[in-house]
């Protein structure tokens, strides 16, 4: 530190007038979250996890698959890298969201002038950003994969089937970073809502699994039917291929027709129905989480 | 008009009362220390004037403002740390300071400025987690200047420094409050506080004991100690001295309040009495000992008991 005549010195310069940056409400929000964000080391390990992830996971589907895939084939897997965005886009919404609370900066962003709605939208503001990130990540990883070991025959154009494709992985996604901001505005613990986030899906699919089987059993298609609308399912219904695309392994749909209550489950795996559900299941939790934050002192 | 003004404001956690009743305003250039022992209410107190704490009851007003949107433009004219300095751990003093300038809307270069005037511009691109608490204090005491505030509020800026950093903290805070800025400053350092503030308002589980200017708080209530070679006697003759009240021996020393009339007139009396004073001195009041009577002898420091 140096001397305190210089400090007060300083403190006596303060009274200047000084020019105040003109910037607008939003262009705030999104200049702190992204440099919270950038800044963040969880951050960049969940990008390089997702991009490494669906590279492989593209070239080894397509390279390791039981039937010659050509680039129609191909390029329909690259969205399916949707699951681990899905994840990793949760997993950095609670990283980015709840610490706020254990930390108190969200606390002193209010003491700082922002309006706690502000806040809030901001955290908003950054899930959407994250989304689009995970989403583009998830698509650039797995067309790189696919450039780099190309499959045989000639590239296709998109389709409408890949744009819902596309969707259905946004709104999983939705479902994904809704829950956890949910669980983050709740919580107010990183790990926390990481941990009950994955332990609720890994449950909820333990559960949906013995439902169905007992729901095939007895003939109950309501149970199916309502299974089929619990968010986790509903996430991985929009992030399943074969609702968009017909397999490209015919012995693989005879077995899952022969599955217990995959008839059932079948019956339910409309986009639209799943995207309404997707989209209401989304904005439920954010609704709680708003109406939560706005009661509860920071 | 008051910067600050607090009617009535009151905070219930279930069934504990962690503020109760309490009003009080802080005028325009004043230096206003707000006293308590821990747990006393006080951060509770800052956390409602500062929006983040919704009061259970009372109303308060920033610069004239007391509905929600005028406050958030009145907190714009406001810095303010509460508690323990509160900054992202991951992210450099720098960075942090440009998350806090961005919502004030001032530019890189004032950053640069308050580093400095803290003395932090050379670990200023070090992570805040590698900070010591004393530096950690810097930066929040940095952060509250960033935009020139017209009021500057601070909870225990003085906490865990040592003899230097109070000194420095305490330089910077009378740097500002000499250019006209009004200082709200929240402390459990009795003798920080009568050095550095003008006005005071002591509080003791969540209720207000007492307000006003630092002087006549310690100087309102003016003591005489006097010492005799017989103590019992010195003690009977002051107990009957109309000018003086509540005489009892302390420290070898009759020590009694002086209500009324001079030294001179106490030293006739008790010669008239046939008592001759070794020492007669009239004392006032360190703002310590008036907190220590309001508090039930609860050292600052101390949490209070419930």
């Amino acid at each position: 530190m140096t001397g305190a005549r210089s400090h007060l010195g300083s403190v006596e310069a303060l009274g200047r007038d000084r020019p105040r940056r003109r910037s607008g409400l939003a262009g705030i929000l999104f200049r702190n979250e992204a440099l919270k964000a950038r800044k963040r080391p969880a951050f960049w390990v969940l990008t390089g996890l997702l991009m490494v992830f669906v590279a492989v996971a593209t070239v080894a589907t397509g390279r390791f698959s039981p039937v010659e895939m050509g680039w129609k084939t191909g390029w329909t897997m690259v969205p399916m890298g949707a699951n681990m965005g899905s994840m990793c886009f949760a997993l950095a919404v609670a990283l980015l969201f709840a610490p706020e609370f254990k930390w108190r900066t969200g606390r002193q962003g209010v003491i700082d002038g922002l309006a706690k709605e502000s806040f809030f939208a901001g955290k908003l503001l950054l899930s959407a950003v994250l989304a689009l990130w995970f989403a583009g990540l998830a698509w650039a990883a797995g067309a790189a994969g696919l450039l780099a070991f190309p499959p045989t025959g000639e590239m296709t154009a998109s389709t409408v089937a890949d744009l819902k494709a596309w969707a259905g992985m946004g709104l999983g996604m939705a479902v994904w970073g809704g829950s956890a901001f949910c669980l983050a505005a709740l919580t107010r613990g990183g790990a926390a809502t990481v941990g009950i986030l994955l332990g609720y899906y890994v449950v909820e699919g333990i559960a949906a699994s013995i439902g169905m089987f007992w729901a095939a059993m007895k003939g109950y298609d309501w149970l199916a039917k309502a299974i089929g609308y619990l968010p986790g399912r509903v996430a991985e219904g929009l992030s399943s291929r074969e609702l968009y695309y017909a397999s490209p392994l015919p012995a693989d749909a005879g077995l899952l027709a022969e599955s217990p209550g995959f008839a059932l489950l079948a019956e339910s795996r409309s986009f639209a129905l799943l995207a309404g559900a997707a989209a209401a299941y989304s904005l439920a939790f954010v609704a709680i989480s708003f109406v939560n934050f706005r009661k509860r002192d920071l | 008009m008051a910067v600050i003004e607090a009617r009535g404001l009151t905070k219930r956690y279930k069934e504990v009362v962690a503020v109760d009743d309490a009003s009080f305003a802080v005028e325009r250039g004043q230096v206003f220390g707000f006293l308590g022992p821990n747990g006393s209410g006080k951060t509770t107190t800052i956390g409602m004037l500062l929006g983040i704490v919704r009061p259970t009851a009372g109303s308060f007003s920033l610069f004239g403002a007391s509905t929600p949107g005028a406050l958030v433009a009145a907190r714009a004219r406001t810095g303010a740390t509460l508690e323990t300095p509160n900054f992202y751990p991951y992210m450099s003093g720098r960075d942090n300071l440009r998350i806090a300038a961005n919502v004030k809307r001032v530019g890189r270069a004032r950053i640069e400025e308050c580093l400095d005037i803290v003395g932090l511009r050379g670990r200023a691109k070090h992570r805040f987690k590698t900070y010591s608490l004393g530096m950690k204090q810097r930066l929040a005491l940095a952060a509250a200047m960033l935009a020139d505030p017209e009021l500057v509020v601070l909870d225990e800026p003085a906490n865990g420094l040592d003899p230097q950093g109070m000194r420095q903290i305490r330089r910077i805070i009378r740097g500002m409050a000499e250019r006209g800025k009004t200082i709200f400053l929240s402390s459990h350092l009795l003798w920080e506080v009568e050095r550095t503030c003008t006005h005071v308002s002591i509080i003791r589980r969540g209720r207000i004991m007492k307000t006003g200017a630092v002087s006549d708080i310690v100087g309102g209530d003016k003591h005489v100690v006097v010492k005799a070679d017989d103590i019992e006697r010195l003690l009977a003759v002051m107990d009957g001295y109309p000018g003086a009240s509540s005489a009892r021996i302390s420290n070898g020393a009759v020590v009694a309040r002086l209500d009324s009339g001079d030294l001179g007139t106490l030293s006739r009396y008790l010669s008239g009495h046939g008592v001759h004073p070794s020492h007669l001195a009239a004392e006032s009041k360190t703002l310590e000992e008036v907190f220590m009577e309001l508090t039930d002898g609860t050292p600052p420091g101390a949490a209070e008991a419930s």
